[in-house]
């Protein structure tokens, strides 16, 4: 741990930000509803200094992103400065002429956003891309001095990169060209809009390591807005906390997180899933050592494509009664996969995927195991019924045109033969939302509730598996702490077995049971939670776990990334108790 | 290797829309009424005649043989005798075809250019005074058909300031320096109708493209605002408007016929309702084998102009190395 | 096909749902349907709003200016115009409502089925679309019309086999971007029939693409069937149309303009109310009309 290097010099240096009693309405409505001015930043005040990293972290909608991109100039169609003013580099940026506001932006202030996917020009050569940054300030663009930045900004093989399109890097290289293009003319203000959100979890540690690195390099003024604790509490000096337009609550990252004044700050860094080490809390395991399966992978290979590699290869697990098993690993790892091949939504290429009855129940009459390897259009109505699928995406899973009461009421009259109208107001009662729900259309719920009916529509059908494939990843923290709950509660209620599908290994730790890390399609490591979170591991498990920053994290570890290794042949590890380990070699 | 994959798969699918469009034509103009051997002989013919017609013809038997028949000679450049005038069809519709182009393509690079130019326009400054001026005029041209622009042109630059010729009063003989005069008003026309749709297009497209994120993070590099429209968002705007031109330019085809009807212009058009009127079936199959590849060549070159675009669409998206960021 | 009536109601439920959202608050709609309106009332009533029967000649008054009598005029054969014009809509919103609904109701239906079955059947079906589409329209008119005579059901089926492939086109781009949609995927877990998932899941989600695709498909039409009467292929003469006026009317543009100019105005409001409409339509229902016509 770097912590002790960062202890934070006096306060010196002149200000070269000054935002002072900011206040910015957002124009909504049509001329006949009566147009209104919504305020989203009321009444703000910050500073920010050279060398320093003030973190502002705040919920979806809580004004941090208007903020921060008013330092350059920004504001959205519809919103306008109301009062206040902000001040970069001595001058008013609201009140520049045309000319002085080009040179403010990427000159004096440099924004790298989100999704460098989306933020850089799908026809241009990521060369030219930089190139321009430097053009536009007059400053020279010639290859050298890109092939320069791109070196700075630590891209593999800069003179091959510079000639590719954004679409052929990937994240964490576009993530990299963003800041390149950022840093080009050597800005004194740089303005960070969620800059890791959209990259895993290792990437992300990568990058924000370069952004450190540079930022105490150029002497940069650093506005870094998130909504991960996390990323705020490893990367800031000081930490402002936003909700509902105004700043709550300023004060050193340390103290922030150590001692939280600010009643929301506390609601915030309550509901962050436990944490990591030291285990804070401890699943339960299930007691029964004669544990019932439920579900049996062996040997599974699915292939999205022919002429693919396989998505998934080679994968082993079951799932016993009651228990959840989470399944982890970055984008890309297969993990996706393997819950649609158990929903029946992708063709198994080879290997076996079984759901097995309880002893002498009734639905499965007919014979004590189910063959999952069969798509759905060829399942039995009761092995649809047993296996139901739970979405990352609240906003797309369901039927914006359909009621809630019929989204649900669908699975109850397939499956459980109840009588729907009763059936929905229970199931709605269950997840926590009123019967009258039922009449409303999705887009009059919140993130959360539209979360919690997908999870009544699972439940709706009677099933033995529920597949919860990244449910709370587009929540903001409080929500999620509130649907874990409900899911934990509803599944020990229901005695249901659970496959979780997550990259946040602190959601993981919270709910699961079991745990298997994937690395490009197949397991590398499988255990029980405790286990798994307290090693002995896997390298890419240690790197994952080591990567992932908590709230109250101070710096980053070099370390992380540096992890090299690769598999040695076949075999695995016992570390004992059903925990494995795939054999590896140093490389 | 993939790129020509794609490529061969697109030409194959080509030919294969116009084969499948000739044979749709073909077999509705089976269908049409009225014995052509009988048409061709008048009323008085002894059925002895018609039925020798007939023979020569190959009317007597089935479509598909003689579909089969038609379809081999097209191949070889042979699209058969035109029953109206006894001449073979290819000369005859390579002259319409080349008076059509006349008016056709001033029309289209005219047209397409100014449109494009004003639909970016409009886009950017949209809801300021230019936006509002253009897709008004842009609305009104939509709403008023070919045949009432036409007329409504003569009327003003024929007979009120008679500055050019109303009709072509040549026929088809005419040369193609002779046509020149009449040539300016029913290519105004055809400009005029076929930009309204261009320019909403690339109004709308522009409008969502200034919105996207890439944009945004131009602006803010410190770009003046005509280098971020070039640079970078006209190749991503022009993307979807390509089909809406290969469609417009498609349907030039379709606008002649009413202009050249109007005009009395001897292009293409004119000639297709002459040929429906006569149920001359090889000219009409003839016809529309050229419409038809004119069609698939316009798609074919917006799919073109897409690759050349979009750097997307012509490399393959390089396995991503995850751990390398 | 099975709709379940709680499917049915639902489809209801979300078009009216559309209509109504859109109707609020938008000026182009609100003047867009009056527009539509007012034609259909005028068209609806011309029998006894008139007063002259629109296809009597009088040889002792042609071309006369505007009088008393006839407040437009008369044409060559001495037919009252005004009458002509009012009749004249009743057979350009006949043909236009049925052409338009049965081609956008079949478009609609194909392009949900086809996007859903995305096999073998999709590459067949979409082939045959694009050679029809390949066909210029007005020569796949007039081939259908001289094929059958040109009474109105002939032009309604002909416009109806040009339209089909382009909304077929349109329908199935919107439906393939819902098919990716999770709830569709919910739907495929839970093991639905195709008919249920296409009319329960997809159509109710396209219904925005469609109506936008109504209104603009409506204007084509409109200039269409003018133009086939206009080329001689459409109504028969006397029937009052307002294409076959401006062919009988405008060799005597410079006699009587009012001929010419009044079938051409009631045209073009017609013509630009359904564009309007479409527009508003798009505008509040978040469909991106001018691209939608990138697929015509």
């Amino acid at each position: 741990m770097t912590a002790t290097e960062q202890v934070a010099p006096p306060v010196t240096g002149e200000p070269i930000v000054r935002v002072e009693d900011l206040t910015i309405s957002y124009r909504t409505g049509s001329y006949r509803t009566g147009r209104r001015d919504v305020p989203v930043v009321k009444g703000v005040s910050l500073v920010l200094r050279p060398g320093r990293v003030l973190g502002l972290v705040g919920e979806s909608g809580s004004g941090k992103s208007t903020l921060a991109r008013t330092l350059l100039a920004q504001l959205r169609p519809g919103s306008r400065v109301v009062g206040g003013s902000v001040v970069v580099d001595g001058n008013d940026v609201f009140a520049l002429t045309p000319a002085a506001r080009r040179e403010l932006r990427g000159g004096t202030a440099a924004l790298v956003a989100q999704n460098a996917g989306q933020a850089l020009t799908p026809s241009m050569r990521v060369g030219r891309q930089i190139a321009e940054a430097l053009e536009s300030h007059g400053l020279d663009a010639g290859a050298e001095r890109v092939l320069e930045l791109a070196r700075h900004v630590r891209l593999p093989d800069p003179e091959q990169l510079v000639r590719r399109y954004p679409h052929q890097l990937s994240g964490g290289q576009q993530q990299r060209v963003a800041i390149a293009m950022a840093i080009a003319a050597r800005p004194r203000v740089l303005v960070l809009d969620e800059p890791t959100t959209a990259l895993d979890v290792i990437t992300q540690h990568a990058i924000l390591r370069l952004i450190k690195g540079l930022a105490d390099e150029l002497d940069m003024a650093v506005l870094l807005v998130s909504h991960d604790l996390g990323v705020v509490s490893a990367m800031s000096d000081e930490t402002a906390v936003m909700t509902d337009g105004r700043i709550v609550e300023q004060q050193p990252a340390r103290d922030l997180f150590a001692a939280p004044r600010h009643e929301y700050t506390r609601s915030l860094l309550a509901a962050s899933p436990a944490r990591l080490r030291p285990a804070a809390v401890v699943n339960e395991p299930v007691a029964d050592e004669q544990q019932e399966i439920v579900v049996r992978a062996e040997n599974l290979v699915v292939r999205h494509h022919r002429s693919l590699a396989p998505a998934v290869s080679d994968v082993s697990f079951t799932i016993g009664a009651q228990e959840t098993l989470a399944l982890v690993g970055e984008s890309g790892s297969g993990k996706s996969t393997i819950a649609a091949a158990l929903a029946g939504l992708v063709p198994v290429e080879s290997g076996r995927l079984d759901l097995t009855s309880p002893d002498g129940a009734s639905d499965l009459r007919t014979s004590p195991t189910r063959d999952l390897t069969r798509t759905a259009t060829s399942r039995d109505t009761q092995t649809l019924r047993a296996v139901q699928l739970m979405f990352q995406n609240a906003d797309t899973s369901l039927n914006p045109r359909r009621s809630i009461g019929s989204a649900i009421a669908r699975p109850l009259k397939r499956f459980a033969g109840r009588h729907p109208r009763a059936g929905v107001g229970q199931l709605l009662a269950e997840v926590g939302l009123p019967p009258a729900f039922a009449s409303r259309l999705p887009a009059q719920l919140s993130g959360g509730q539209r979360q919690r009916v997908g999870i009544a529509r699972a439940l709706a059908a009677g099933p033995r598996l529920i597949i919860a494939d990244e449910i709370t990843t587009a929540l903001d923290v409080r929500v999620q702490a509130e649907v874990l709950e409900l899911l934990r509660t509803l599944k020990d209620e229901q005695q249901l077995s659970c496959l979780l599908i997550s990259h946040d290994l602190a959601v993981v730790r919270s709910v699961a049971d079991r745990v298997a890390v994937l690395n490009a399609g197949r397991i590398v490591e499988i255990g029980t939670a405790e286990q798994v979170f307290t090693g002995p591991n896997h390298p890419y498990t240690r790197q994952l776990i080591d990567a992932t920053l908590e709230p109250g994290a101070e710096g980053l570890d070099e370390a992380v990334e540096q992890v090299a290794w690769r598999d040695a042949g076949d075999g695995w590890i016992d570390a004992g108790d059903g925990h494995h380990i795939r054999r590896w070699e140093q490389g | 290797m993939s790129a020509v994959v794609a490529v061969g798969r697109r030409v194959l699918i080509a030919l294969l829309t116009i084969v499948l469009a000739s044979l749709f034509v073909f077999l509705a103009v089976q269908a049409l009424p009225g014995d052509v051997a009988r048409q061709l002989l008048g009323q008085d013919a002894t059925p002895e005649a018609v039925a020798a017609l007939r023979e020569t013809l190959g009317l007597d038997r089935d479509v598909w043989s003689r579909y089969a028949d038609w379809l081999l000679g097209a191949v070889r450049g042979d699209f058969g005798v035109s029953l109206v005038s006894g001449a073979p069809v290819g000369p005859d519709l390579l002259t319409a075809f080349g008076n059509s182009l006349l008016i056709a393509v001033p029309a289209v690079l005219v047209g397409i250019t100014v449109a494009l130019l004003l639909g970016v326009v409009a886009g950017v400054r949209r809801g300021r005074t230019a936006d509002t001026a253009i897709s008004m005029t842009a609305l009104v041209l939509m709403s008023v058909p070919e045949f009432m622009m036409a007329t409504v042109l003569v009327l003003l630059f024929a007979i009120v300031f008679p500055v050019l010729p109303a009709v072509v009063l040549r026929g088809p003989e005419a040369t193609p320096v002779e046509l020149l005069p009449s040539v300016v008003l029913p290519a105004v026309v055809l400009t005029l109708a076929m930009a309204a749709y261009v320019v909403r297009s690339m109004r709308s497209s522009t409008i969502d493209v200034m919105s996207r994120e890439f944009v945004v993070t131009a602006e803010l590099k410190g770009l003046t605002p005509l280098q971020v429209v070039r640079r970078h968002a006209l190749p991503s705007a022009l993307l979807p408007v390509l089909d809406v031109v290969a469609l417009n330019v498609a349907w030039l085809l379709g606008g002649v016929v009413v202009v050249e009807n109007v005009f009395n212009y001897p292009g293409m058009g004119k000639l297709m309702i002459e040929s429906v009127h006569n149920r001359d079936l090889p000219m009409i199959e003839a016809i529309a084998v050229v419409s038809a590849a004119v069609y698939v060549l316009c798609n074919l070159a917006a799919d073109m102009t897409a690759l050349a675009l979009d750097p997307r669409l012509r490399t393959r998206r390089r396995t991503r190395s995850r751990r390398s960021a | 096909m099975t709709t379940t009536p709680d499917g049915r109601s639902s489809l209801r439920g979300a078009l009216g749902g559309a209509l109504g959202g859109a109707l609020r608050g938008s000026p182009t709609l609100v003047v867009g349907l009056a527009l539509v309106t007012l034609h259909v009332l005028l068209a609806l009533t011309a029998p006894w709003t008139t007063g002259h029967d629109p296809v009597v000649t009088d040889s002792g008054d042609v071309l006369s200016g505007p009088t008393a009598a006839h407040w437009l005029g008369t044409d060559q054969y001495g037919r009252d115009i005004l009458s002509r014009v009012l009749h004249g809509g009743r057979y350009a919103l006949a043909v236009t409502g049925l052409a338009t609904t049965v081609a956008v109701a079949a478009g609609t239906v194909i392009g949900c089925f086809t996007a859903y079955a995305d096999n073998w059947l999709d590459e067949v079906v979409m082939r045959v679309m694009d050679a029809l589409l390949s066909i210029p329209t007005v020569l796949a008119l007039l081939v259908v019309v001289t094929v059958l005579d040109p009474d109105l059901w002939v032009v309604v089926l002909a416009i109806t086999v040009v339209y089909t492939p382009a909304v077929t086109r349109v329908v199935r781009g919107a439906a393939r971007a819902v098919i990716t949609q999770d709830y569709v995927t919910a739907a495929r877990a839970r093991g639905e029939r195709a008919p249920s998932i296409v009319f329960r899941e997809i159509l109710p989600n396209v219904l925005d693409v469609v109506l936008v695709e109504l209104a603009m498909r409506a204007s084509w039409v409109v200039l269409l069937v003018a133009t086939l009467s206009f080329l001689g292929f459409g109504a028969n003469p006397p029937t009052p149309d307002w294409g076959l006026m401006v062919e009988e009317n405008r060799t005597a543009l410079t006699v009587v303009p009012l001929g010419t100019i009044a079938p051409v105005v009631a045209l073009a409001t017609l013509v630009v109310g359904l564009n309007l409409s479409a527009d508003g339509l798009s505008k509040r229902l978040g469909v991106d009309r001018a691209q939608q016509g990138a697929a015509a």
